[in-house]
């Protein structure tokens, strides 16, 4: 009788037990399961990636996030990229701490200046505007630099060229999209430009050459320019990861970035 | 010597009953007093101040874990919880004997709370987790965590505790948890993704969302995406986007105002503040701002605006009236966030370089004291019944 009871108790503890875990698991740690559906539509949006070929990755993959995001990476190319996202500090969080997009300057003259300008980071803009006042010259040394934040160029572009309508224009699978280049905070149209170019100066760097050669007479010289034309929009996968996925190539009137800007003065 | 010894003894029990007394009066009108008090997370000393507005002096600190963030208070508990982002831990303190009296393990950073209307539950988001942890302050532990978040940042509970609307730092996301079912119920994206023209992809400066600011009635919640230059305005309710607005460049988030006419956002990448009725869900002015803005505090009957520019280490003063700048108070030190009394008359601003919290006098628009020593590294304020926020 007591063997009966002692084994009632433990199969309960066992039963109770379980179901413990069981709560347990139904608590913590609970996944939304759309986020690879969710991407996958991203793609088709972005990309322009068929309907067969999404049906297609979702089933190889069983709809396993990490899994459709390397198939839509190696589907797409065109610079599409799967990136571990780096753990931030929490200064970086609050933008305490910025990335200085200006790396060096020094005065040429009392007029003119030199900037290496390193990426077009948070604070390029006023880290330019900074720097000019009392210059009429300016030599940008953009040979390290490898783009950036498209619209963070653009505002740095618009201090020269600003306001220009259709300043350049993206084209995707199934649309052409014209972008603007907008009124700038602080206007300098009339600064003499030269931008030192060289291999790896590309994307944003390019762009930002060719327009301003278009628009505000800039001079380039230096070496041909790396020539990556597309842009990426940036798609969150989960906390650790983001989808880079390809929004179309750029196209600036009179230029062609394509083959690698060539600079009116080789160096 | 036996009647020596009785008087001493009785001398002693006397001394301690008074002793024991005095403590329990203290502890009493501690917690009766919570809504005088502000209470200062110190980042690098490890401590919350706790300074009293009466005679704005500090009046003692807390020792808690390492890297402390925010604290909120439940007046209906008399808690105060505080999130230790290196510890991975929240310290829940008895605002009666101010001693902690829980140290709940949590996920990774935890940093933002929030708490719900009832008072008795906290969401804390781990950011480095990409999780939240809902937290009772009564049993002092961890009742469910919920995973899927893309760097939480800070959160926002609708009218009835049901849902959790969350701000992802690292996306164009607002995710709204079930609180009941601990799970991601929906995903309201905002905006465009971010435009990149690059060779490889810089993160780090990447800013989401910063927060969902509601309406006082709680029915709407302005929800602004750093990247996108826009900000949506959410049915909480129906949990949809009614509304998208254009924002000036790289908006930080929505301040309300205590009456709820205005949201402010100031936008850093342009310098300016976008002013926004309620009502009619139109931008009003867009006004003069400053480099960093990490917070503004509406006070003296809703008509003045302090902005904190972390950035030119300044206070810029706006008229909500005549929709002007009006004035600009140096703070000599790199100011983090700030609080203003619920009567609206003063404001007190923490200073992370100097260890300082400076009070303002918000009608006079000018500084009336420095209360110095307060800890190292003031990242905020936080007090009972005024309107909160966190950085």
């Amino acid at each position: 009788m007591s063997i009966c009871w002692v084994r009632l108790i433990i199969v309960t503890n066992i039963v109770f037990f379980f179901q413990t875990l069981e709560l347990q698991a139904n608590n913590f740690d609970k996944q939304i399961p759309s986020n690879s559906l969710r991407i996958l539509q991203e793609a088709k949006i972005i990309s322009g990636l068929d309907n067969e070929l999404a049906q297609k990755i979702a089933d190889r993959c069983n709809l396993e996030t990490i899994c459709v995001a390397q198939e839509i990476v190696k589907e797409l190319g065109n610079y599409a990229n799967l990136t571990r996202i780096e753990p931030k500090s929490s200064n970086q969080r609050r933008l305490a701490e910025v990335l200085p997009s200006v790396k060096k300057s020094y005065k040429m003259s009392d007029e003119s200046i030199f900037i290496e300008l390193k990426h077009f980071g948070r604070k390029a803009e006023w880290e330019v505007i900074n720097l000019l006042e009392g210059s009429n010259k300016v030599v940008f040394d953009l040979t390290e630099n490898e783009g950036g934040d498209l619209s963070r160029m653009i505002r740095v572009a618009s201090l020269f060229i600003g306001p220009v309508k259709k300043a350049f224009v993206v084209r995707s699978q199934n649309l052409v999209t014209h972008f603007d280049i907008p009124s700038p905070v602080y206007s300098m149209s009339d600064m003499n430009i030269v931008l030192v170019v060289g291999q790896k100066t590309a994307s944003s760097a390019e762009l930002f050459s060719a327009l301003l050669r278009q628009y505000a007479g800039a001079k380039l010289v230096g070496e041909k320019t790396r020539g990556k034309d597309w842009l990426l929009k940036v798609v969150p996968v989960n906390d650790k990861f983001w989808l880079s996925i390809p929004a179309g190539q750029i196209f600036v009137p009179g230029e062609k970035i394509v083959d690698g800007i060539l600079p009116d003065e080789k160096h | 010597m036996a009647i020596k010894k009785g008087f001493t003894k009785l001398f002693f029990s006397f001394f301690s009953i008074l002793f024991s007394t005095s403590i329990f009066l203290s502890e009493a009108n501690a917690a009766e007093d919570v809504n005088r008090y502000i209470f200062v997370p110190n980042r690098a000393s490890a401590d919350i101040a706790v300074i009293d507005t009466v005679t704005d002096e500090l009046i003692r600190r807390i020792e808690v874990g390492s890297v402390p963030h925010q604290v909120v208070v439940s007046d209906k508990l008399d808690k105060l919880a505080v999130t230790n982002s290196a510890d991975n831990t929240l310290s829940i303190i008895d605002l009666n004997t101010f001693l902690v009296v829980s140290t709940v393990e949590l996920g990774e950073e935890p940093e933002h709370i929030a708490i719900n209307p009832s008072g008795d539950v906290i969401a804390v988001g781990n950011i480095g987790g990409g999780s939240i942890s809902f937290v009772s302050l009564n049993k002092g532990s961890e009742l469910k965590r919920v995973s899927g978040l893309y760097e939480p940042h800070n959160m926002t509970f609708n009218s009835d505790g049901s849902h959790l609307f969350v701000g992802n730092l690292g996306a164009n996301i607002v995710s709204v948890i079930n609180v009941n079912d601990a799970r991601v119920e929906e995903e309201i994206s905002i905006g465009e993704h971010k435009t990149i023209a690059s060779t490889h992809l810089s993160e780090s400066e990447y800013q989401g969302i910063i927060n969902i600011t509601s309406t006082p009635n709680g029915k709407l919640g302005f929800a602004a995406y750093g990247e996108g230059d826009v900000m949506a305005i959410i049915d909480m309710e129906l949990q949809k986007v009614i509304r998208n607005v254009e924002l000036g460049n790289l908006p930080w988030r929505a301040f309300a105002s205590p009456d709820g006419a205005h949201m402010l956002v100031p936008n850093n990448g342009d310098r300016t503040i976008s002013v926004f009725s309620t009502k009619t869900l139109e931008e009003i002015a867009r006004l003069p701002g400053g480099e960093d803005m990490t917070g503004i505090n509406i006070g003296w009957f809703d008509s003045l605006a302090y902005v904190i520019s972390r950035g030119e280490n300044k206070l810029i003063v706006l008229d909500l009236i005549s929709m002007k700048k009006v004035n600009e108070i140096p703070l000599l030190s790199t100011p983090e966030t700030g609080v203003i009394t619920p009567d609206g008359k003063k404001l007190y601003v923490a200073l992370s370089s100097s260890d300082e919290v400076a009070v303002v006098d918000v009608r006079q628009m000018k500084i009336v004291k420095r209360i110095g020593n307060v800890g190292e590294e003031p990242w905020g304020v936080h007090m009972l019944g005024a309107i909160n926020y966190c950085h």
